[in-house]
Order: structure tokens, then sequence, then C-alpha cells
């Protein structure tokens, strides 16, 4: 075995015992006992049989990623606020996300101050005051352990972000502005005023849907226009991930040498866009993951070799996981932005052979094909097992709408920027994003409404997961074995 | 020669060129557009479906907007997002009937996407949190805030506004009670807003309420409709303002019976979506989802 495959699976031990320990509390003395049963496989294979003494080490790294996610749980647990659960009380904290709009409440995210550990959720009425990030506030409320609900387990939900209690319709009010980071207030404003002028210059549904492919938000994303979304398999559009991040870096990367670009200039340039965007996002976690794996893919691409573009996303996905081991199996856009990331380092060779994607192409719509339909395939299982449907119509849905995806971004970007500039100029660009929009909302409304659009697996899903599964490893072998494991491909 | 040399330049930034050609073309197409489309000729009040609330957006031709309440939450956008067109989507005025969460909260939504200019409600604050909220949110947008009271006219062309109720003199709790209620008179057609003013309140005033449509008060609620009102108005359209399966059970049979036995055309929002009316010579009506 090669230095790059052993470092992969150790890397897969560590994650696996991690993945193992999420769903299973491991009793100490278990523990004890499989780490003395290694110590012993260790010194057999030290003294007699030296080959199976990095099988050894990966043993050791599984039961490693078991206590590493034990101890880590433990801690975050003791430094949150779970203690104070099921008592009422008058206390202060700082808001310390921007507060999200939902159905029929507001929800704010407070780090607890005075002596008082962890972060909570306040659910408040919509409307009441005009919460912002880094509000001081005071509430007297309840504070709850979150429920689960029949499908989705909240608690876990929660948890990932280090909150263990829920605080119901408070009693609340303002102390003082401006009390969290300078830093992520000024990220927060410029979004706010970027999302304001999109909001000014286009009328709705058009732009929320702008919002969401450009910023990622969805809370104001009309319900039916959400679930077309779900139902012709585009709804990824809206969410921000490595997907979605790597469709900017190729849109941006093309755009660039259509208009004459050096290779070189233009990728810096897709970089300095990434970076760009993710700041105007308001650089939550997630969407920094999904940048960094988005920019993992689009370096490694360069790098040509195939165990560095995935021992460096592993690399990555490694780090991500020290820092918060929750998000392995609890945070979907995590484990989406993986999926994707891996779909896109080992099937968009296969792809683009198939879709001929070195020919030249209107907007490069066969390069784009290639790239989404890697991705997706990647993905699938994941789809399925979290949200338990298949769109039947999402390539045809897909192909439609992907290849004006880039330049509707572009436009809409600009929509937001000139209209903070000189309005007159942003509203004439809004007239052209809005038509590029207003042409994918009717895309999306029509393959939304088809009666087979998508189908509910029901009692089906467990076995198609796995079928997904099987189909994925088996599309990974074949592209692996058809290349002799090795990847000549350009950007 | 001098053909050679351009020839030679050409391919270097022909992309650009035609890009740009490609975004003068569309600037064209757009102008055209607006060219054929030729704007409003006539006003239109576009009675909104927001759910259970109400919002109504009166357009005069060829100048402002107005829109009269807002519904109780974001459904406001997406119904003006369908009766707007993408290059007129400016509101001058919102006017608010009174401070209840079903007609105004939707304006909290309404100033994240607008730049109105002027606020017009008929100043009873409540000490409500959320009300406040709203008239801080306004201050700092510098929307002018201004009260209206009966007696009150606003001409918009040959156009007029007519407040009816609240009186200056007007001094009780009751919201309901302090509903902004006006009459428009729009090309010689009258229009009556009642907000969710109570019947025995609206007649004890003593205007001449006669008018060709009637914004039925507070839903369609027996307390805002009785046969006397039908009577002293006399319209030949009724606008009810429902949400579908509403918990209040509005609008109230009896309410209902009432305009039919009258011989009014009733129009419901939850039956049948936004109600546009034209103000042409004759009135025009269409109806949308």
């Amino acid at each position: 075995m090669n230095r790059p495959d052993k470092f992969l699976f150790s890397v897969l031990a560590f994650g696996a015992g991690i993945f193992f320990a999420s769903f299973l509390f491991i009793k100490f003395e278990t523990i004890i006992f499989f780490l003395i049963l290694i110590f012993a496989a260790f010194l057999w294979g030290f003294l007699l049989n030296k080959k199976i003494i990095f099988w050894v080490v990966v043993g050791f790294l599984f039961i490693a990623g078991i206590i590493f996610y034990q101890t880590d749980v433990y801690f975050r647990l003791k430094n949150s606020s779970a203690y104070l659960n099921s008592h009422y009380l008058l206390s202060r904290g700082i808001i310390d996300e921007e507060p999200e709009f939902k159905e029929t409440s507001l929800w704010l995210t407070v780090k607890l101050k005075d002596d008082l550990k962890g972060r909570v959720l306040i659910k408040t009425k919509p409307y009441l005051k005009d919460f912002r990030y880094g509000d001081e506030v005071e509430f007297e409320g309840l504070f709850e352990e979150p429920k689960n609900y029949s499908d989705f387990d909240f608690k876990a939900y929660l948890a990932k972000g280090d909150i263990y209690s829920v605080i119901n319709y408070p009693k609340i009010q303002i102390l003082n502005r401006d009390q969290g980071l300078q830093f992520k207030a000024k990220l927060f404003k410029i979004k706010a005023a970027f999302q304001e002028k999109i909001n000014q210059l286009l009328l709705e549904p058009e732009a929320s849907f702008l919002s969401g492919l450009i910023l990622g938000e969805r809370q104001s994303l009309d319900k039916n226009l959400k679930n077309n979304l779900q139902r012709s398999g585009t709804s990824h559009l809206i969410a921000l991930s490595g997907y979605n991040i790597t469709i900017i870096i190729s849109a941006v990367f093309s755009l660039l040498l259509f208009f004459g670009f050096r290779r070189s200039w233009a990728f810096w340039g897709a970089l300095l866009a990434i970076i760009f965007f993710i700041l105007m996002t308001g650089a939550s976690p997630s969407i920094v993951r999904a940048g960094i794996m988005g920019i993992l893919a689009i370096f490694s691409q360069r790098v040509g070799r195939l165990y560095h573009q995935r021992n460096v996303l592993f690399l990555a996905a490694l780090i991500m996981i020290i820092l918060n081991p929750k998000i392995l199996r609890f945070d979907v856009a995590f484990q989406l932005s993986f999926m994707a990331t891996l779909g896109l380092i080992y099937f968009s060779p296969f792809f683009e052979k198939i879709f001929l994607s070195d020919k030249k192409s209107f907007l490069n719509w066969r390069g784009n094909l290639a790239m989404t339909l890697s991705a997706q395939a990647a993905v699938l299982p994941l789809l399925i097992s979290n949200f338990g449907y298949i769109s039947l119509v999402a390539p045809l849905a897909n192909i439609l709408i992907l290849i004006f995806i880039p330049i509707t971004m572009f436009l809409g970007f600009l929509t937001g920027v000139f209209g903070l500039i000189f309005n007159f100029l942003g509203e004439i660009i809004s007239w052209l994003a809005y038509a590029f929009l207003k042409y994918e909302i009717i895309v999306i409304n029509f393959f939304g409404s088809l009666r087979f659009s998508s189908f509910s697996l029901g009692a089906w899903r467990e076995i198609t997961f796995w079928l997904s599964v099987i189909s994925v490893v088996a599309l990974f072998i074949f592209v692996y074995k058809r290349n002799n494991g090795r990847f000549s491909q350009k950007l | 020669m001098f053909i050679k040399e351009t020839m030679v330049d050409f391919p270097k930034n022909y992309k650009i060129i035609v890009f740009l050609l490609g975004l003068l073309l569309i600037f064209n197409l757009f102008v055209w557009f607006f060219i054929f489309d030729g704007g409003r000729q006539a006003a239109e009040l576009d009675f909104l479906n927001v759910g259970q609330g109400d919002a109504s957006l009166i357009s005069f031709p060829q100048s402002g907007k107005i829109l009269v309440d807002a519904g109780p939450d974001r459904s406001i956008l997406k119904s003006l997002g369908k009766v707007q067109k993408f290059f007129d989507k400016n509101i001058d005025v919102l006017i608010l009937s009174h401070a209840n969460l079903d007609h105004y909260a939707g304006f909290f939504e309404v100033l994240k996407h607008y730049e109105p200019r002027i606020f017009a409600y008929n100043g009873f604050d409540t000490q409500n949190q959320t009300f406040q909220n709203l008239l801080n949110l306004l201050e700092e947008r510098k929307v002018v805030v201004v009260r209206l009271l009966a007696g009150d006219k606003i001409r918009i062309g040959r156009d007029v506004f007519k407040i009816i109720s609240p009186s200056a003199g007007f001094n009780q709790k009751d919201l309901n009670k302090s509903s902004l209620a006006f009459q428009l008179n729009i090309n010689n057609f009258k229009i009556l807003f009642l907000g969710d003013a109570e019947a025995d309140f609206i007649e004890r005033i003593g205007d001449d309420l006669k008018s060709d449509i009637l914004k039925v008060s507070h839903h369609g609620s027996k307390s805002g409709t009785d046969e006397i009102l039908i009577n002293l108005i006399a319209p030949k359209i009724a606008l009810i303002g429902v949400g579908k399966n509403n918990p209040f059970h509005h609008p109230a049979e009896a309410v209902l019976d009432l305009l039919k036995n009258a011989g009014i055309d009733i129009f419901r929002t939850d039956e049948k979506g936004t109600i546009r009316i034209i103000f042409d010579e004759d009135l025009r009506i269409k109806t949308f989802f």
C-alpha cells in the first residue's frame, strides 16, 4: 500500500470511529478492553508479523475516533445551558447569529451572559422588535429541552450548533446594540444592504429567488415555489453548498476565459470571487466549509493526480470534523458539500468525456452539465435518505436552468452592487436579471407542478437508498478502473 | 493594407463586441416594449389576496400608487408581485386603517421592498410593542407619518379621497371603531373603505355613504355590516378580504345573505384570489390567484 492510500485509510478509520460513536455510546470498560486487544495485536505484530502493524494503527485510530467524539460531547454538554432546563429565569445574552424568520415566529440564537453558560434558542413573535445581530437582550421565560418532531431530530440539529435549550415566547427587551463581533456585524450589514437593494429593484418571487441563489437566503421564499423547487429537483440552487460554490467557480472561470483572460488569471479570478462570495453571504460555518471544499475541488484539478485531490479533500474534512465532530452525522450541508466535491473529483472526467466538454459550447453548457451530473450522482444517496423522494424531471429541469444560472447570478450581483452605487443603473440591470429569473421560475413551476415530476419513496426509501449507494460505489469503481487510478483533467 | 490590419485585430476582442451588441439589442427590446405597453390608461384598484387580512393597492394613471393596509404577513409581497409590472414597482403612500396586526404586519415586509414617502393612519397609537416597532422603522426609513381625520380630503388629479371617520374628538379604546373609513371618488365611481369599523358606529356619522363599491368591514363579520348600513351605501359590488378556513369563521352567513338579498355582487379573496377593478368608462373586473 502506498503512502497516500495509508493516509486515506487512517482518516477513514478515525472518521468511522466518530460516526460509530455518534450512533452508539460506548462504555469506558469496552474501550479499555479493545485498547488492550489492540495493544496485544501490536505486540504480536511487532514480534512476528510486521505487515499487520499498519492495520493495528488503523484499529487504534478507530478507537481514538470513538474516544474523541465522546469526550467532545461530554465537554460541550458541560459547557452548555442544559443544566438550566426546566427553570424559569430572568437572564441576559447577546444575539450571536442573524435573526431567522420562520413561518409564524422569529428565531434568535442568544449566547448567555452573566456567569450563565451556553447558547439558547429564543422563539418570539415576528415584528415584535427590531432584533439584530449583536443586540444585548434581557428575557424572562422557561428554559426547555428541545423537543423532536416526528420526522426530524430537532434536538440533534440544535446540539450541532451547541444549543441545548429553547425558550418559547419570553418577555424580551433590547438593552444595547452592537455587542457582537465587529467584523461579523460588518459582514451582516453588507449582506443586508445588498439584499435590500435586490428587494427594492425586483418584485416577488424573483427577488427571493435571487436572494436564494446568491445569498443562500431561503427564509423569504414562497412556500409554493419552495415545493416546486424540491419536486423539480432544483432546490440545490438555493442551498449554499460546495456544489453551488463550484458552479460559481466554474462559471467565473468560463466567463473569464470567454473574455480572453489567461488560464492562470481566470483561476485566481475564480478564487477571489469565491472568497468575496463567502464574505458577502455572512460567512456562516457551513458556507465557509462549503467554500473551502469548493476551492479544494478547483485547486486540486490543477494538481492532476487523483490521490492528491482526494487526500486534500479528506484532510479538509478531517479538520472540519475535529473542530466539530457532530457535523459528520448531523449536518446535511456538510455531507452534501463533501459528497458533491468528491463527485466532482472522481466523476467529472467521466461525464466530461460523455458530453464532449472539451468542445466549445454556449456559455460552456457542456462543461456545466458534466459538473452538475457528477455532483448530482454523488449526492443521490444523501438526497434519498434525507428527503425521501426522487425527482424524475431533475435532469431536464437542471439542464434548462443551469445554463443560465451563472449569468443570472452575475446580473443579480451587478443589480445589487450598481443599485447601491447608482440606483438607475441598477434598475436597468435588474430588468435583464428579471428576464432570466422569470424564465427560471417558469421552468421550475412548470416541472414542479407536473404530477409525475417526483414521487415520495415511502416504504421503498430504504431499499432505494441502498440501491443508490451501490450504484454510486459501482460508478466509482468503474471510473477508477477505467482510468487506472489516474486522472488527466483540465478545468 | 488597411483592411488586412483590421482583420487581424478583429478576433482579439470580437467576443466583447458581440457581448456588448447583444446587451444593446436587449435594451432596445426593452425600450420598444415600454413604448407598446403605453402604461395605465385608467385607475385600478387591486383588492389583494393576502389570506386572513386586508390589503388594497390603488394605482392612478400616469401617477402614484397607494397601498391601503398590508395584510398579516409576507403574502402581501407575493400578491403585489403579481399585480405590479417589473418596471413600475413603486408605492408612494401607505395608508393604515387601524392598528390591528392583520392589517399592518405586512407593512414590515413592504418597507423592506419599497420606498414609500408617506404613511397615513388615524393617529391612534396603542402601546403595543409591535406597532411601536413599526413607527420606529418608519422613522428610520424617513417616511413622513401623517394623521388623517374625518373631513380631510386628498386630491389626486381629478380623483378625491374623503375621510369620513374617525372624527377629531374620537377617544375610545376600541381599535376597530377607530378604523379610518374613507370614500374614494375615481372617475365618478365611488368606493367606500370601512376598515374594521362597526356598522352602527358608521351609520351615526350622517355622511352621504352612497357608493358603487364597498370594502366590507371586518372581513364580513356580523359587527361590521347590517341592513341599515347596506341600505345607506347601496353598493353594486362588495369586496371581502378573508383567508380560507379562517378560525374566526369570517365572513358571517348573515352578512352574506344580507348582501345576496340586496342583489350585490360579492367578491371574496378566498374564492377569487386578487380582485382587480379597472375604472374605465365602465367598471371592468378581473380576478386571479
